[in-house]
């Protein structure tokens, strides 16, 4: 996680470096603007339908599952306490474990 | 804060805010300078109100990017000419060649990384890389909550990972 | 009877009797049994008909579970580094060391009942049809 910071760093240090040239002297003017008053039926018939375009489309979106919820529930599914080595006691590995118990003839020597 | 004082924070802050504006309009310059504008005019005429709770550059962040929704939000309007500026002039056709930021080809991959991120993801990055601000601050600039402004981080990170890893494949 | 033989035959018992539990299976599992893992709802969302509202709801619990999961973890992890210190002097101060393990198991409890509230969010959302298919595509995996 911390490794990609100083990458992501340097690399929007050089954006932030030409962009800089970029920037126009700091001023405030003041635009005079007036709505064409012929026009504000239209204006206002274009607004309802646009609401109501916004709306239809809202309502007909399908909520799916990104791969990012999907990665979010797997993240919890498998992370382990930090303290869950307290749980395991010393030599557990072999109490888990099947013991293979050796062809008796194959042995040297016999029993 | 009186309003000499204000304006020479606004003014201070101006590179920064410039550069903030950008990132909401999409790098389109035009849409910047004006967004910036109507928010130093909304300002200095009192219609947003800086009440101290935050950092001023916080604050002021937060305000543009409002105000870019805003401006988004009616564009159409404007390209269908149904404003009308002073003096008859109509609204810009399209982005002219002075309005297109030049990049080198390094800088232009990350851009390109940028665009591939959702919004709020794309906000908070750039919030963070960009303008050294940290997750929390982030998340008061676009009004969410610190556990999930640190979502949209790390989902965030991790396609611009993978989109500039894609980059480096060219 | 050799003797190596004859350890093993006398530990054989033992590790039928062994107290430490291995990783519970779907079937041993005494509460897991009856929770639904989100990611087999997600999968077989269709199958099932999960309606937009589920939907919504599922997608909009996975996303507070995670916030507050990030959370956590970022706290965690201050606290797991400063344990990780501590352990490795000589010697070892132990009132510190259970002081930062208290922490440290505190933000692990939180951990578990996100997850938990998460997982009983996402099974009172189903109806009973929807669980029943569910765990019939999981006995059947």
């Amino acid at each position: 996680m911390i490794d990609d910071e100083g990458e992501f760093r340097a690399r929007f240090e050089e954006l932030r470096e030409e962009e800089s040239r970029f920037a126009p002297r700091f001023c405030v003017a003041r635009p005079r603007r007036r709505l064409a008053p012929r026009r504000l039926a239209a204006v206002a018939a274009a607004l309802i339908l646009l609401v109501l375009v916004v709306v239809i489309s809202v309502r007909s979106r399908r909520t799916t599952f990104s791969a990012s919820d999907r990665a979010a529930v797997r993240s919890i599914a498998a992370w382990h306490p930090p303290t869950e080595f307290l749980l395991r006691t010393p030599g557990s590995e072999i109490l888990l474990t099947t013991p293979v118990i050796p062809d008796v003839h194959s042995m040297k020597g016999g029993l | 804060m009186n309003r000499a004082e204000l304006e020479q924070q606004l003014e201070e802050l101006h590179p920064a805010s410039f550069a903030w504006a950008l990132g909401c309009c999409g790098r389109d310059r035009g849409n910047a300078e004006e967004v910036l504008q109507e928010t130093y005019l909304k300002i200095l005429d009192g219609k947003a109100r800086f009440d101290g709770r935050s950092a001023l550059k916080t604050w002021l962040f937060a305000v543009i990017r409002r105000t870019a929704a805003a401006h988004r939000r009616f564009g159409w309007l404007r390209a269908l000419r149904f404003v009308a500026h002073d003096g008859g002039d109509v609204a810009d056709d399209g982005e002219s060649a002075e309005q297109r930021l030049v990049h080198s080809e390094r800088t232009a991959a990350l851009l390109r990384g940028i665009r591939s991120l959702a919004p709020r993801q794309r906000e908070v990055i750039e919030l963070v890389f960009y303008h050294d601000m940290t997750i929390e601050q982030s998340a008061e600039v676009i009004g969410v909550s610190l556990g999930t402004a640190r979502v949209h981080y790390q989902r965030g990170k991790e396609r611009l990972r993978a989109a500039l890893l894609r980059e480096g494949s060219r | 009877m050799k003797a190596s033989l004859l350890l093993i035959l006398l530990l054989s018992p033992f590790a039928l009797f062994a107290q430490q539990p291995a990783p519970p299976q779907p079937d041993n599992d005494p509460m897991g049994r009856y929770l639904i893992p989100p990611e087999l709802v997600m999968s077989q969302s269709e199958q099932i008909g999960l309606t937009e509202k589920q939907r919504a709801t599922i997608k909009a619990e996975v996303q507070k579970m995670q916030a507050k999961f990030l959370d956590a973890q970022w706290d965690m992890q201050e606290q797991t580094s400063k344990m990780t210190q501590l352990l490795q002097q000589t010697p070892i101060d132990e009132a510190k060391v259970l002081e930062l393990a208290d922490k440290i198991m505190s933000y692990e409890r939180d951990i578990k009942r996100v997850h938990l509230a998460l997982l009983v969010r996402i099974k009172n959302s189903l109806t009973a049809e929807q669980i029943a298919r569910l765990e019939a595509v999981r006995r059947g995996k």
